[in-house]
């Protein structure tokens, strides 16, 4: 087909090459992304205003080592950051991805392995933390096993990525497409 | 590929990189490790991810986020795609420079900290043509900011990152930075562009894609509205304290008296000091959080009134091959970066070329040019007692409030000692070095005190320091100190090259119990009975380590 095309580009044009597919968003896992955006954004900033009051209140480190301002700050960084941010990220990623490139995420599998397996992370942070288990480098506290697993899910969300931008149904992913977003 | 997409690419690829250099560990059991960099190198590499972490994972998924939220929301397409051009390749590239603001004034080679604020400086260009590209978009679309509270996040969140990459480029000016540094002026920082920007653009798309996915409308616009006014009061109770304490501390850390003694030589009356400021912004806090509680609300009434949308239908034409688009000359003739943009291999191939240069001309040099990190021949390995109770120090969290890096400025040599040197961290593993003194810098607090002051002292910090905020550490006295992994430690950091002679691993416990003797007897003499096996033996054989392994001389 392609050397049809490339000897009478007009003519293919409107013969194949404009027949329009149909296909379908996935939207449930833009849905479990927004929860978890949610959950853990709740939890994250919670952690924050408590450690806030015991600077003002030392008493309120509650007098034991699993709740002290030291083990717990690097909790609540995690949390906002790499949780409430995080699956803030994958939310609009996930769903505007799809949208850009007119087409479903490349695989269904990869989305719910990349959902679990980044809350998984997550708790293993809340438990690790204020167990004392950190490299105590700022943003980067998580042990080594928990760092492997990290390097592990990023590649699924990358692969995901990549896999999605590859089978774009818009070459420019949309620039002048769709009313409201931009033309040079 | 729409901009968004590019921001997306450079996210996923620095990201990956960030981690993987940074967290370069070597594994001593299955939940210890020690950095594979020491001292003043683990700092670079530290700082090099976190300041990236900032600009790859809180700045560049958000700004490709407002790229296509923003002008869904709105209605108007985006401002500038030239703008977009430039601001993209120039952020990524500029930002991975400037991490060593994050050191300045530290034992970090100096020509890397000059490097570190020249970028740093630069940073404010392709910062604010993002934060410009972003609100210039609303361009005839402002009179929809007044009743759509999706477009109110936004415009704020948008404004907040203008104003939190203004206020960075000024914090890593070195004379800015002399009086920020360590204190709540960071804080408030940081939180400008968490809750204002990351929280609020969070909010804004929440608001506008969970109606959508439903296929419902938002149960209250009005409720919407409380929560932004609620959570910009809570940024404003958040950050004016924040601020305030910042400036107030700094400035009272430097303050010398008519005799030209330090004014407040006791660094708890500048804690005391700005309490309050504290209990401001833990109301911020909750305000900020109760915004958040009636966001909940109002998106569960709406998830009730709608019934997900699992698969939604669209409809689109199959991509040409790109042969054909250059055949029959759809989309060429128009702008040149269409030809990078088009190709995602591409794209991603020069994005990792441009977040790559900026991290190996910093860290090269460190790492290979000797005399970036001058030896210092009496600085000695820990011991192994030392080194459990640094590990004891890293497991508490010390870090968090306590700096180990003494300035070289008057007003820091007078209230701690001795300026920090690069020589004296080279088998630090990981670095201590802190980035906020809620309490004072501990790096030559070695021999300050007597063993019993810290006893009392990690048992209640009120005893010694009479209103400190410091928390009660009493586990400490009476757990005993695990040691099953001492030697384990030793041989770790052995195979990292720190010197220890050879056979020390072996007799390690042995060294160490012979150690913990020696300092509880000494506790004994102070009248107190401490068994040696309780971990703050550990934790003060390392207190009063730290900072004495070059003699300067004697205090007058």
């Amino acid at each position: 087909m392609l050397a049809e095309v490339l000897k009478a580009p007009g003519e293919a044009l409107k013969s194949s090459v404009r027949t329009v597919e149909t296909f379908y968003y996935d939207n449930k896992i833009v849905r479990d992304f927004a929860y978890a955006t949610l959950f853990w954004g709740v939890a994250g900033m919670l952690i924050g205003v408590i450690i806030a009051f015991q600077l003002a209140r030392p008493e309120l480190n509650m007098g034991t080592e699993y709740t002290t301002f030291g083990r717990v700050r690097p909790l609540h960084t995690n949390a906002v950051i790499f949780a409430f941010v995080g699956n803030g990220i994958f939310m609009g990623v996930y769903y505007s991805l799809q949208r850009l490139c007119k087409t479903r995420m490349y695989s269904d599998t990869l989305s719910k392995i990349h959902f679990w397996a980044w809350q998984l992370i997550i708790v293993s942070a809340v438990i690790t933390l204020p167990l004392g288990i950190t490299t105590s480098k700022e943003y980067a506290e998580l042990e080594w096993p928990i760092d492997i697993a990290i390097t592990l899910v990023w590649v699924v969300f990358g692969w995901n990525m990549f896999g999605t931008i590859i089978k774009r149904r818009e070459r420019t992913c949309t620039w002048g497409s769709g009313s409201t977003l931009p033309r040079s | 590929m729409y901009v968004g997409i590019w921001f997306y690419i450079a996210t996923f690829l620095t990201v990956a990189v960030l981690h993987i250099v940074n967290s370069y560990e070597i594994p001593v059991t299955f939940m210890k490790s020690y950095s594979g960099y020491a001292g003043v190198q683990d700092a670079l590499v530290q700082w090099w991810y976190g300041h990236n972490a900032v600009a790859f994972f809180l700045t560049t998924p958000y700004l490709g986020m407002m790229y296509y939220f923003l002008p869904k929301a709105a209605g108007r397409p985006v401002y500038s795609y030239r703008l977009s051009i430039i601001h993209f390749w120039s952020l990524i590239f500029i930002y991975i420079w400037a991490g060593p603001h994050h050191l300045l004034y530290t034992a970090l080679p100096d020509w890397a900290q000059s490097l570190g604020v020249v970028f740093s400086v630069m940073l404010i260009a392709p910062s604010w043509g993002g934060m410009i590209n972003g609100l210039l978009t609303l361009r005839g679309a402002w009179d929809k900011v007044r009743t759509e509270p999706v477009l109110k996040f936004m415009v704020v969140a948008i404004t907040a990152y203008g104003m939190a990459t203004f206020e960075g480029p000024m914090l890593s000016l070195k004379n800015v930075n002399a009086i920020a540094h360590y204190t709540d002026w960071i804080v408030a920082h940081v939180h400008v562009g968490a809750l204002g920007w990351n929280g609020f653009l969070t909010f804004g798309i929440l608001y506008w894609l969970l109606p959508r996915i439903f296929r419902t409308e938002l149960y209250s616009k009005k409720l919407a509205n409380w929560h932004f006014w609620l959570g910009t009061l809570g940024i404003l109770f958040y950050a004016v304290p924040m601020y305030w304490a910042g400036f107030t501390q700094g400035l009272m850390w430097k303050q010398f008296n008519n005799e030209g003694l330090l004014q407040y030589s006791n660094f708890l009356e500048t804690v005391l000091q700005i309490v309050p400021m504290y209990y401001l912004r833990g109301i911020g806090g909750v305000l900020y959080l109760g915004g958040v509680f009636l966001m909940i609300y109002n998106i569960v009434k709406t998830v009730k009134s709608g019934s997900l949308l699992a698969n939604e239908e669209a409809q689109a034409a199959p991509l040409m091959p790109a042969a054909v688009i250059k055949n029959t000359g759809e989309h060429t003739g128009g702008h040149w970066h269409r030809m990078i943009e088009r190709r995602p291999v591409q794209m991603a191939v020069f994005a990792t070329v441009a977040i790559l240069i900026g991290g190996l001309v910093e860290m090269i040099p460190t790492f290979l040019v000797e005399s970036n990190v001058p030896t210092i021949a009496s600085v000695k390995p820990y011991t192994a007692l030392e080194l459990q109770g640094r590990d004891v120090y890293i497991k508490e969290g010390c870090v968090n409030c306590h700096s180990q890096m003494v300035r070289p400025f008057r007003s820091e040599t007078e209230r701690y000692g001795e300026y920090s040197k690069a020589g004296e961290f080279v088998y630090d593993r990981p670095f201590l070095w802190g980035s906020k003194r809620t309490g004072p810098d501990l790096h030559r607090v070695g021999g300050k005190y007597p063993h019993s002051w810290h006893y009392h002292h990690m048992l209640d910090p009120t005893s010694m320091s009479p209103g400190s905020i410091m928390p009660a550490y009493p586990w400490l006295l009476e757990k005993d100190l695990d040691v099953s992994d001492t030697q384990a430690k030793i041989e770790t950091l052995t195979s990292l090259g720190t010197p220890y002679a050879p056979g020390y691993a072996q007799k390690a416990n042995e060294d160490l119990a012979r150690q913990a003797k020696e300092i509880a007897a000494e506790l004994k003499k102070e009248n107190i009975e401490v068994k040696p096996e309780k971990e703050i033996v550990a934790l003060i054989a390392y207190l009063q380590r730290l900072g004495t392994d070059i003699k300067v001389k004697e205090e007058k």
